[in-house]
């Protein structure tokens, strides 16, 4: 896990130059739904990005991400409806995006990686390696303001399978500072 | 700047790639077998202090592990749901215990045989006519209740010829519970 996110990291900072960095940061929420996974149902997503924007073309963005997906009900031909806890994931990482546009409009398709822990009562709780795949549109309504949409493609792995979430999310970061 | 370009698509691009197919077409799928509906258990009839029941996975659920069994990977996810109530008796707690063969008949039995294994339990019960003499185990409950022994044989069994036996057997020395609407629960890992 460590190297592949050093990797990631070095890569993404071997692509820049000594340029100006602008660092901004925000919170953003939205809805995750489950992928292919019978035991959970539609939730929430959250969290807070660190865009460190390093030239034009790339920024590289540190993340806390957290989502409660809703309960799974089933009766299975009884006349009793069962629920059971849709689970909770928790997480931090670092997405890598490749941005496009100019300083108003921006378009950006974006991959990350990061550590996270899906927890489920009465369940054991998954610490594993999850990966992050999606596409963004940012507006930049003032100045050193960014308002995000963005949908992603969440799996965390767990042996030869994984949990997978699609998330769609509305986020907002602000240009706290930069570095020259 | 193309270097810059080519290392920004690299970086983006290599944590997709180093991932094996099998992960992103991954599923859980949830399924179920049906207890008998209801079954007693009664420490007092001879024969009957436990409840012998021969699952055989291709027949029940049938298509839904039949289908998948080639891409199974696990069990993500197991449950034992119903109604227990205490006909007569003090307060206990009912378990259940597996073998990996399928034993014969289905219904009552002596006792649960030498080698079984503790699958899940105990789902406490309270005595005869008190208001916890009946209960519905919740779906959470159920799931924290699962022996990893007997998880894992249990994994073994459905990745296996899918046939295996469960045992229901009371834990006080004088019990009679009834069963209803009993379910075993499974959520099947599968992926190509």
């Amino acid at each position: 896990m460590r190297r592949v996110f050093v990797a990631v990291l070095g890569l993404a900072l071997a692509a820049t130059r000594a340029q100006a960095a602008d660092i901004g940061i925000g919170p953003y929420g939205g809805v995750s739904i489950p992928v292919l996974n019978d035991l959970s149902k539609q939730g929430t997503t959250f969290g807070i990005r660190v865009p460190v924007n390093l030239i034009p073309l790339l920024t590289v963005e540190p993340f806390y991400a957290g989502s409660t997906l809703g309960d799974a009900e089933e009766n299975f031909g009884t006349p009793i409806t069962y629920t059971r806890d849709g689970g909770k994931t928790t997480g931090f990482g670092v997405s890598a995006l490749l941005t496009f546009g100019t300083g108003i409009f921006k378009f950006y398709p974006l991959a990350g990686i990061g550590s996270y822990k899906f927890e489920r009562e009465g369940a054991e709780d998954i610490s594993e390696i999850g990966y992050n795949l999606g596409l963004g549109f940012g507006v930049s309504p003032i100045p050193k303001l960014m308002v995000h949409v963005r949908g992603e493609f969440n799996m965390i792995t767990n042996g030869d399978t994984a949990v997978k979430a699609a998330n769609a999310t509305v986020g907002a970061t602000y240009a706290v500072f930069s570095l020259p | 700047m193309k270097l810059s370009r080519l290392l920004a698509v690299a970086a983006l691009t290599i944590p997709m790639v180093a991932l094996p197919g099998c992960i992103i077409t991954s599923a859980q799928i949830l399924t179920h077998f049906k207890l008998p509906n209801p079954f007693t258990i009664n420490s007092s009839v001879p024969g009957d202090q436990s409840e012998r029941v021969p699952v055989d996975l291709s027949v029940d659920p049938g298509a839904d592990y039949t289908d998948n069994k080639d891409k199974l990977k696990g069990l993500s996810d197991l449950a034992i749901l119903g109604t227990f109530t205490n006909v007569s008796g003090p307060a206990g707690a009912v378990e259940v215990y597996i073998v990996p063969t399928l034993d014969q008949p289905p219904g009552g039995a002596p006792a649960i045989p030498p080698g079984a294994i503790l699958l899940w339990g105990p789902g406490a019960i309270g005595a005869a006519g008190a208001p916890d003499g009946v209960r519905t185990v919740g779906w959470d409950e159920s799931a924290a209740l699962f022996s990893q022994a007997g998880k894992d044989l249990l994994i073994s069994e459905v990745l296996g010829d899918g046939q295996f036996t469960l045992y229901t057997i009371g834990t006080a020395g004088v019990y009679e519970i009834r069963v209803d609407d009993g379910v075993l629960v499974l959520v099947l890992d599968a992926g190509n």
